[in-house]
């Protein structure tokens, strides 16, 4: 995949996720049927999301102790905090789901404690979220940028 | 591809432990702490509702991104 190919494919990607997280933060436009699917398609794209990230996870987390400045750490720390609160809530949403482990013929219990897990997690979710985005808005505005300073085969052809 | 295969071990591994730790911290899902509520009812989606609640997220993830960026100074 040559780079620029690439960097498009990682912007819809991430884009696809964010769209998924909002969507998956308003069950009351998605209904709890269609919120419970949504998880299940949300974990494609993390995981890619993640694997894309590799090389970042496996060199911060080695840096992590030894030669990375606070900065880095943050962004390390702020980073797995975020791991750690999506998959809470996507554990606790299967332990207490209603609808698509039902349907597969697994019998859940809707736990009030697991209940209030669930919607704890949400709003520290959407927090993470926004510092993970803030943090990486450099990379997103650049790749914008460039797009929007390149001028395509299309703004060639219609300028000669 | 054997790469990938391992990477994906290691996360689903990651995840087995944050699930494990919560079966720990929380317990097993029990019948005396079950939620009585209709909750396929609570959520039948409305437009006005569904909309607003779409919207009232997505400005909550670009206001906490907008103050941390500005504000607070969150940047690598």
């Amino acid at each position: 995949m040559i780079a620029s190919s690439r960097k498009r494919f990682i912007i819809c990607l991430d884009t696809f996720l964010l769209i998924n997280l909002i969507l998956l933060l308003s069950p009351r436009m998605t209904g709890l049927p269609l919120h419970e699917v949504l998880v299940c398609i949300f974990l494609i794209p993390l995981m890619i999301h993640l694997l894309i990230a590799w090389p970042w996870i496996q060199s911060s987390t080695k840096k992590f102790f030894t030669t990375a400045n606070g900065r880095s750490q943050i962004n390390f720390i702020l980073n797995s905090v975020l791991f750690i609160l999506v998959i809470t809530e996507l554990v606790s949403g299967f332990t207490i789901s209603e609808v698509v482990l039902v349907k597969l013929g697994i019998k859940t219990i809707n736990d009030r404690s697991w209940r209030l897990v669930h919607n704890v997690t949400l709003n520290f979710t959407v927090l993470f979220a926004g510092l993970h985005i803030a943090i990486n808005w450099g990379w997103i505005a650049s790749i914008f940028k460039k797009r929007l300073n390149t001028p395509s085969q299309y703004n060639l052809e219609i300028f000669t | 591809m054997i790469k990938t295969l391992v990477r994906v071990g290691v996360l689903v591994l990651a995840i087995a432990i944050i699930a494990l730790a919560l079966y720990g911290i929380v317990g097993k899902p029990s019948l005396a702490r079950l939620y009585n509520q209709n909750e396929i009812g609570r959520f039948q989606p409305t437009f006005g509702h569904g909309i607003g609640q779409f919207l009232g997220e997505t400005f909550l993830v670009a206001i906490v991104a907008f103050i941390a960026r500005k504000w607070l100074g969150v940047r690598l």
